[in-house]
C-alpha cells in the first residue's frame, strides 16, 4: 500500500468493538482493501477516474460527536419531509432525526442499534451482495463497518417515505467516513427511500458510502440518492442490489456536487420476473468529474431492466457512463434497454460514454441508445427572438434536458427540491421553476 | 386420411387443441364447399383466433384430438409450408414485419416456392412485375409499398391492405382471414372488403373470422357460424350477425 | 426452427483443400537474423529493413493485448514459420507462366488469372501464402497511370511511394500484431491511383493462404492521390487445417484531398471445425487517413476465421472528410469475433456512418467494439452508429461495447443498438405463405444484413450472399 492508502485504513483502529460476525467483516473488508490498494486507470472500470488526488489529503476519522445544529443540516440538506434519520461522520444522530411520519411496516434504525437488536437479521444480509474482492471501496467501506442505517421493510409495509441523511463534518481537518445502509424488503412489502450525501465544514470530505438492498418476492422499493456534496469533496457510491422473483427496484441518483463523484450500481436479478430501473442525472461544471458505472445482471428468465442516464457537462468538467447489462445464458424473456444523453455545454468539457451489452441468450429483447450534443441552436434562436436573453435562454433548455430525471422523481417534495437544486445552478435560476 | 364428404373443401370435425394446460378448442365442427364464404362470429376469448392459427399449423397451440382436412388431405400431417403449397392462405390479424426483405422480393419467393411445390413453371421477375402491379391495382396499394420491407413500417391499414395483396397474388384455395377488418377505418376496410370481394369464385372459399358483423356489410358470407368456449353453438345466414349485433355475444351463452 | 438453424451453422467449409506446390520457407521461430533474412531474400532497400528492424526491436518490448473479447491458447510465436513462397518465383511476362498448380488453385475458389476469363471490370492481384503470385490488367492500368500489383514490386519499382507512405497511418509502433507485422511482413499488395483519375475497374487481391504452420502476414497500401477514386475488394481462403494458423495482416489507406477509397472485404478463411478445432486466427490492423474532403469507406463481411480480431478505421483528419464502416459479421460454431471500428474526427466537420450487423449462432460469440472520437478541434462533426445482433440458438453471445468520447460541444454523437432474434412469429408468417423453414431463415437473416450488403459491390455481393448461407438472389442491390 502507498501513503494513502494507508492513511485510509489507518482509522480502523479506532472502531469500536462488534460482535464477531462484524469484526470478520471487517478484516475481510481490510485485508481486500490491502489487497487491491485503491484502483489505478490502468484497470478497466477506473481508466477515466484517476484517484491521484486523494493522496493531496491526510482523510482523518470525523469526530462522530462534533456538535452540529438543526438549522445548520436543513441548509445543506433541506427540511425534512417525513421521518429522517440524520448521520454524522457516519454515526447515528438522535437529536437531528425524527422518526415522525414513519411509514407503517417499515422500521428504520442505526446499523449499529439493529446489530444488536437483530443480530440475526442482520448477519444474514449483511455484505451479502457488497462483494469485497475486487471493489476496493466496497472493501474499504467494510473495514469500517460498524455503523450506518438498517431499514427493514416489513411484509405489510404499503409505501411510504423514509429519508436518510448522512452528512460528514469537518472540524479540524479533511474527514473520510464510510456509512453502509442495508435495506431488507420482505415479500409484497412497499417503501421509499431516499438517501441525501451532504457536507459540513470547510475541509475535504470523503464520503464512501455502500448501500446493500435485498428485495423478497415481490417487495418493490422506490430508491433516490442526492449527492449534493461541495466543490472540494470526494464522493464515492456503491449501491449492490439483489432481487427476489417479482421484485421491483427503481432506483435514482442525482450527482450536483463534489470535486469527483463515483457510483457504481450492481444490480442482479436472481429472481424471475424481476423489474430494475436505474436512472441517473449528473450535472458538473469547473474541473470536477463525475463517473456513472453500472452492471445490471440478469440471471433468471422474465427479467426487465431499464437504464437511463442524462448528463450535463460545463467548464473542464467530464462526465462517464459506463453501463453494462449483461443477459446470462438461461435467463430467457429478458427485455433490457438503456440509455445516456449527454449534454456538452462548453469547448473544454469531456463526455466518454460506454453503453455496454453482453448477451448469452437468444429470447432477448436488448438495446441502447447514445447521444452527445450541444443544445438545439434552433431552439435557442428561437427562444431569444422572442425577447428572452441568451443566458436564460440558455437555462430554460439545459433544464428542459434535465427535466425528464427530474419528473421521474415520485416524491413530490423531493422533486420540487432536486428541480431548486438543479435549477439554482443554471443561468436564470429560480425563474425557470416560476415559469413553469 | 378421411374421405371429402359432399365435396368439401374445408372439413373439420370434432376438432381439439390447447395452449398450455388451458382447452381452447373443446370439439369443433366445420364444413366449408368450394366458392363458399363462411364467417365465423365469436367474443374475445373464444378460440377463433386459436382455429384459424391451428388450420394453418401454428404451433402455439396443441391439437389433441379430432380431424381437419383440406380436399380430403390431412392438414394437421402438414407443415406450414406444405399447407401454404396445398391452396390455404392465413391473413394475419397482425401480419409480422420483416426489415430489410423486400416486400415484392418475399411475394415472388412465396409465390415461385408454391409453384416449384406444385411442379408448375416459376414466374420470372418480369412476369411476376407485371402480375403484382395488376393485383396492386385490385387492392389499390401504391407501388412504393413494394420496395420496403415485409409491412415495415406499414401503417395498421396498409399491413391489412398488404395481406389481401399476397392472397390475390397466390390465389389460394381456401383464405382464412383473421380479424381483417380490425384496426381499419371505414374507407380501408370498403377497399380491404372489395379486394376480397373480386376473389370470390365458384373455386375459392374464403372463411371470415371477426368480432364485428360490420365486415359482413361489405363481404356476404354464405353461411354464419357463432362461435363461444371453442365450439361453434350456432350456425345461419345473415340474420344471424344481425341479432348478434342487436343482442350481444352474451346472447348465444344463454 | 432447431433442424434448420442446425443445418445452416453445420455447412461444410467449401475451401478447405490444399494445393500441392513447392515452397520456399525458412525455419521456425523469429529473430533479428530471421527479420533480416526475409529482408534479404526479397533484396530490399535498406529503409525497408531498418523499418522491419525497428518494429522487431519495438515488438520485443510490447505484451500480447487481451483487452478483446475472445479467448484462445497462448500463442508461441517461435513455433511459427514467418516466410514461406511457392517457388519458383521468378518474374513472369504473362499469366501463362502462372504455376499451373497455383492457377487451378485460383480456378477452384473461382478466381481464375486468365484475364478473358475474368469480368471485365475486375483487375485482381493473387496472394498464395502471402506473396503475390500474379496480377491481372497490369497493363490496362498502366496506361491511366494507375499502379496496382505486389507490394514487393511496388518496392522496387516504387520505392519512393513506398517509402513516403509506408507507416503513415499505422505505424510500426501501433500495436502488438501490427508491429509484429511490420517487423515480418512478406508481400501484399500495393495500389497507387494518380490525381484524378477515377480507377476503371475494381482492383482486387485474393489471399489464400496454404502452407502449414505459417504466419500470414501481408501488407496492403493504397494511395488514392488528390481527387482520385478507387474501389478496392479483398477475399481470402484457407485450407481445412487442425492447427490454429495466425494471420496478421495490416492495411494502410491514405486518402489525398478530395479522394475516395471504396474498400470491400469479404473474409472467408477458415473457421476451425465444429468442435472449434483448428481455423484462423486473424487479428487485422485496418487503418485510413482521409485528408480534406475526402472519403473512406470500410465494408467487410467477415464469415471465416475461429477469431478476428479487428477494427478497420478512419482518421478524419481534413476538414469536410468523411468516414463509413459498415460491417456484417457471422459467428457460428465456436467462432469468435471481437471487430468494430473507430473513427477519429479531428478535421472540422467531419462526419461518420458506422452500421454494424453481427450474427451469433451456434456457441458463436459476436462482439461489436467501436470508438468514436471527437476532438477539441472538430467543429460540427458528426456521427451516428447502429449496431445490431441477432441472435439464433440460445448457446451463442453477442455483445455490444461501443465507446463515444467527445471534446467538442458542437459535436453531434448518435449511438443505437438492438439485440433480437429471429421470431417464431416472423417464420411462421414465411411458411405460411409457403417458403421452406430453412429458406425462411436465409431470408430473413439477410433482410438483417441487407444494409450493409448492398454497400458491395455487385461481383462481391453475390458471393457474400452465398456465404451467409443462404439463396437470396434479386432482393439486395
Amino acid at each position: 500500500m502507498n501513503a494513502a492508502e494507508a492513511s485510509l485504513v489507518s482509522a480502523t483502529g479506532g472502531l469500536p468493538p462488534a460482535p464477531e460476525f462484524v469484526a470478520a467483516a471487517r478484516r475481510a473488508g481490510r485485508d481486500a482493501f490491502e489487497r487491491s490498494g485503491l484502483p489505478g486507470t490502468r484497470q478497466e472500470d477506473w481508466r477515466f477516474t484517476s484517484l491521484a488526488p486523494l493522496a493531496a489529503h491526510a482523510f482523518g476519522h470525523g469526530d462522530p460527536a462534533v456538535p452540529v445544529l438543526a438549522g445548520d443540516l436543513e441548509r445543506v440538506a433541506g427540511k425534512p419531509f417525513g421521518a429522517r434519520l440524520v448521520f454524522v461522520n457516519g454515526r447515528f444522530r438522535g437529536e437531528l432525526s425524527t422518526a415522525h411520519g414513519m411509514p407503517t411496516g417499515v422500521h428504520a434504525s442505526s446499523l449499529a442499534h439493529a446489530i444488536s437488536a437483530t443480530p440475526g437479521l442482520v448477519e444474514s444480509r449483511l455484505g451479502r451482495t457488497a462483494m469485497v474482492d475486487g471493489r476496493p471501496f466496497a472493501a474499504l467501506n467494510a473495514a469500517f463497518l460498524g455503523d450506518g442505517a438498517f431499514v427493514h421493510v416489513g411484509a405489510d409495509a404499503r409505501g411510504g417515505v423514509v429519508e436518510l441523511v448522512f452528512a460528514t463534518a469537518s472540524t479540524d481537518g479533511p474527514v473520510a467516513c464510510h456509512p453502509r445502509v442495508l435495506v431488507v424488503a420482505d415479500p409484497g412489502g412497499d417503501a421509499t427511500l431516499v438517501e441525501t450525501y451532504v457536507a459540513l465544514g470547510d475541509h475535504p470530505v470523503l464520503t464512501n458510502a455502500v448501500t446493500e438492498v435485498s428485495l423478497g418476492a415481490g417487495a418493490r422499493l422506490d430508491h433516490y440518492q442526492v449527492q449534493d456534496q461541495p466543490a472540494n469533496a470526494f464522493h464515492f457510491a456503491t449501491l449492490t442490489v439483489e432481487q427476489g422473483t417479482d421484485a421491483r427496484l427503481s432506483t435514482h441518483s442525482t450527482a450536483l456536487g463534489a470535486a469527483l463523484s463515483r457510483s457504481d450500481v450492481l444490480a442482479r436479478l436472481v429472481g424471475e420476473g424481476a423489474e430494475v430501473h436505474v436512472a441517473g442525472l449528473y450535472m458538473a461544471d469547473g474541473k470536477r468529474l463525475v463517473d456513472n458505472h453500472s452492471v445490471i445482471e440478469h440471471v433468471v428468465p422474465r427479467g426487465t431492466s431499464r437504464e437511463i442516464f442524462k448528463g450535463i457537462l460545463d467548464g473542464a468538467a467530464r462526465g462517464v457512463f459506463a453501463g453494462r447489462i449483461r443477459v446470462m445464458a438461461g435467463a430467457s424473456k429478458a427485455d433490457a434497454h438503456q440509455h445516456n444523453s449527454n449534454l456538452l455545454l462548453s469547448r473544454d468539457a469531456v463526455v466518454d460514454a460506454l453503453p455496454q451489452l453482453e448477451i448469452y441468450t437468444d429470447d432477448v429483447k436488448a438495446g441502447h441508445g447514445g447521444t452527445v450534443g450541444e443544445l438545439d441552436r434552433e431552439a435557442l434562436f428561437y427562444l431569444r427572438s422572442r425577447g428572452i436573453p441568451a443566458p436564460a435562454a440558455r437555462g430554460l433548455l439545459i433544464y428542459a434536458f434535465a427535466r425528464e430525471m427530474v419528473d421521474r422523481v415520485a416524491v413530490p417534495a423531493l422533486r420540487d427540491r432536486l428541480g431548486q437544486q438543479v435549477a439554482a445552478r443554471l443561468a436564470g435560476g429560480g425563474a425557470i421553476l416560476e415559469a413553469e | 386420411m378421411s374421405q371429402p364428404s359432399n365435396g368439401a373443401l374445408l372439413e373439420v370435425r370434432d376438432l381439439r387443441a390447447r395452449i398450455d394446460a388451458k382447452e381452447i378448442l373443446k370439439g369443433l365442427d366445420l364444413v366449408v364447399k368450394p366458392g363458399e364464404v363462411h364467417a365465423i362470429m365469436g367474443p374475445n376469448g373464444s378460440g377463433k383466433s386459436t382455429f384459424a392459427g391451428v388450420l394453418a399449423g401454428r404451433d402455439r397451440a396443441e391439437v389433441t384430438g379430432g380431424s381437419a382436412t383440406l380436399d380430403g388431405k390431412d392438414l394437421l400431417a402438414m407443415s406450414p409450408e406444405t399447407r401454404a403449397v396445398a391452396g390455404l392462405f392465413l391473413g394475419f390479424q397482425y401480419p409480422v414485419e420483416i426489415p430489410g426483405v423486400g416486400n415484392l422480393y418475399f411475394l415472388r419467393t412465396a409465390l415461385n416456392a408454391q409453384r416449384k411445390a406444385r411442379g408448375e413453371e416459376e414466374l420470372d421477375a418480369v412476369d411476376f412485375l407485371g402480375l403484382a402491379r395488376e393485383k396492386m391495382k385490385l387492392v389499390e396499394m401504391d407501388p412504393a409499398f413494394m420496395n420496403r420491407g415485409v409491412n415495415e413500417g406499414f401503417s395498421g391499414g396498409e399491413k391489412k391492405r398488404n395481406e389481401v395483396l399476397q392472397m390475390a397474388v397466390l390465389e389460394p384455395r381456401l383464405s382464412i382471414l383473421d380479424e381483417i377488418d380490425s384496426g381499419l377505418d371505414i374507407d380501408a376496410l370498403r377497399q380491404v372488403a372489395r379486394g376480397v370481394e373480386a376473389l370470390r369464385s365458384p373455386e375459392r372459399s374464403i372463411l371470415l373470422v371477426t368480432h364485428y358483423q360490420r365486415l359482413l356489410e361489405y363481404i356476404v358470407p354464405d353461411q354464419i357460424h357463432v362461435m363461444a368456449a371453442g365450439r361453434i353453438v350456432r350456425t345461419g345466414g345473415r340474420e344471424l350477425a344481425l341479432e348478434l349485433e342487436k343482442k350481444g355475444y352474451a346472447w348465444v351463452d344463454s | 426452427m432447431s433442424d434448420v438453424i442446425r443445418e445452416l451453422t453445420e455447412q461444410k467449409y467449401k475451401y478447405g483443400f490444399v494445393t500441392d506446390v513447392a515452397e520456399d520457407r525458412i525455419r521456425k521461430g523469429l529473430d533479428e537474423d530471421i527479420v533480416r533474412l526475409i529482408s534479404s531474400k526479397k533484396n530490399e532497400p535498406a529503409f525497408l529493413l531498418d523499418f522491419r528492424l525497428k518494429a522487431f526491436r519495438h515488438w520485443l518490448t510490447l505484451e500480447e493485448p487481451t483487452w478483446a473479447k475472445v479467448s484462445y491458447p497462448r500463442l508461441d510465436y517461435q513455433d511459427i514459420v514467418y516466410y514461406s513462397a511457392p517457388k519458383p518465383r521468378k518474374k513472369l511476362a504473362s499469366m501463362d507462366e502462372v504455376d499451373p498448380e497455383l492457377r487451378e488453385a485460383f480456378a477452384k475458389l473461382g478466381i481464375p488469372l486468365e484475364e478473358q476469363k475474368r469480368l471485365s471490370n475486375v483487375a485482381v492481384d493473387a496472394v498464395f501464402d502471402s506473396v503475390s503470385v500474379a496480377t491481372t490488367f497490369k497493363k490496362k492500368l498502366a496506361d491511366m497511370g494507375v499502379i496496382f500489383g505486389s507490394f514487393s514490386d511496388a518496392v522496387k519499382e516504387h520505392p519512393e511511394l513506398v517509402e513516403r507512405h509506408l507507416g503513415s497511418v499505422v505505424p510500426y509502433t501501433d500495436n502488438y500484431f501490427a508491429t509484429l507485422n511490420s517487423a515480418v511482413f512478406s508481400d501484399g499488395s500495393f495500389a497507387y491511383i494518380p490525381k484524378g483519375v477515377r480507377c476503371p475497374m475494381e482492383l482486387s487481391t485474393y489471399f489464400r493462404i496454404n502452407a502449414a504452420d505459417t504466419g500470414q502476414f501481408e501488407r496492403t497500401l493504397i494511395v488514392a492521390d488528390e481527387g482520385s477514386y478507387v474501389s478496392y475488394l479483398e477475399g481470402c481462403t484457407a485450407p481445412q487445417r487442425d492447427q490454429n494458423q495466425l494471420h496478421a495482416a495490416v492495411v494502410e489507406l491514405v486518402a489525398l484531398d478530395g479522394a475516395e477509397i471504396k474498400y470491400s472485404t469479404v473474409q472467408n478463411w477458415y473457421p476451425g471445425d465444429a468442435e472449434g478445432k483448428g481455423g484462423i486466427f486473424n487479428f487485422v490492423t485496418k487503418r485510413g487517413r482521409a485528408m480534406r474532403k475526402s472519403k473512406i469507406s470500410w465494408t467487410q463481411v467477415e464469415t471465416g476465421s475461429a477469431i478476428t480480431w479487428k477494427y478497420p478505421s478512419c482518421i478524419l483528419q481534413g476538414d469536410d472528410s468523411v468516414g463509413e464502416f459498415y460491417s456484417v459479421a457471422l459467428t457460428n460454431h465456436r467462432q469468435q469475433a471481437d471487430t468494430g471500428t473507430k473513427m477519429i474526427h479531428i478535421g472540422k466537420n467531419t462526419r461518420s456512418t458506422i452500421v454494424s450487423k453481427g450474427i451469433s449462432a451456434g456457441r458463436g460469440q459476436n462482439t461489436y467494439r467501436g470508438q468514436v472520437k471527437i476532438g477539441k478541434g472538430a467543429e460540427g462533426a458528426r456521427n451516428h452508429s447502429q449496431c445490431d445482433s441477432l441472435l439464433i440458438g440460445d448457446r451463442c453471445g453477442a455483445h455490444t461495447f461501443p465507446y463515444i468520447e467527445a471534446r467538442n460541444p458542437t459535436a453531434q454523437v448518435e449511438h443505437e443498438a438492438t439485440t433480437s432474434k429471429i421470431s417464431e412469429e416472423q417464420l411462421f408468417y414465411c411458411r405460411q405463405r409457403g417458403i421452406s423453414e430453412e429458406d425462411a431463415v436465409s431470408m430473413i437473416v439477410n433482410g438483417f444484413a441487407r444494409q450493409v450488403l448492398k454497400e458491395l459491390p455487385m461481383e462481391f455481393a453475390v458471393e457474400a450472399q452465398k456465404l451467409l448461407g443462404m439463396s437470396l438472389e434479386g432482393s439486395v442491390g
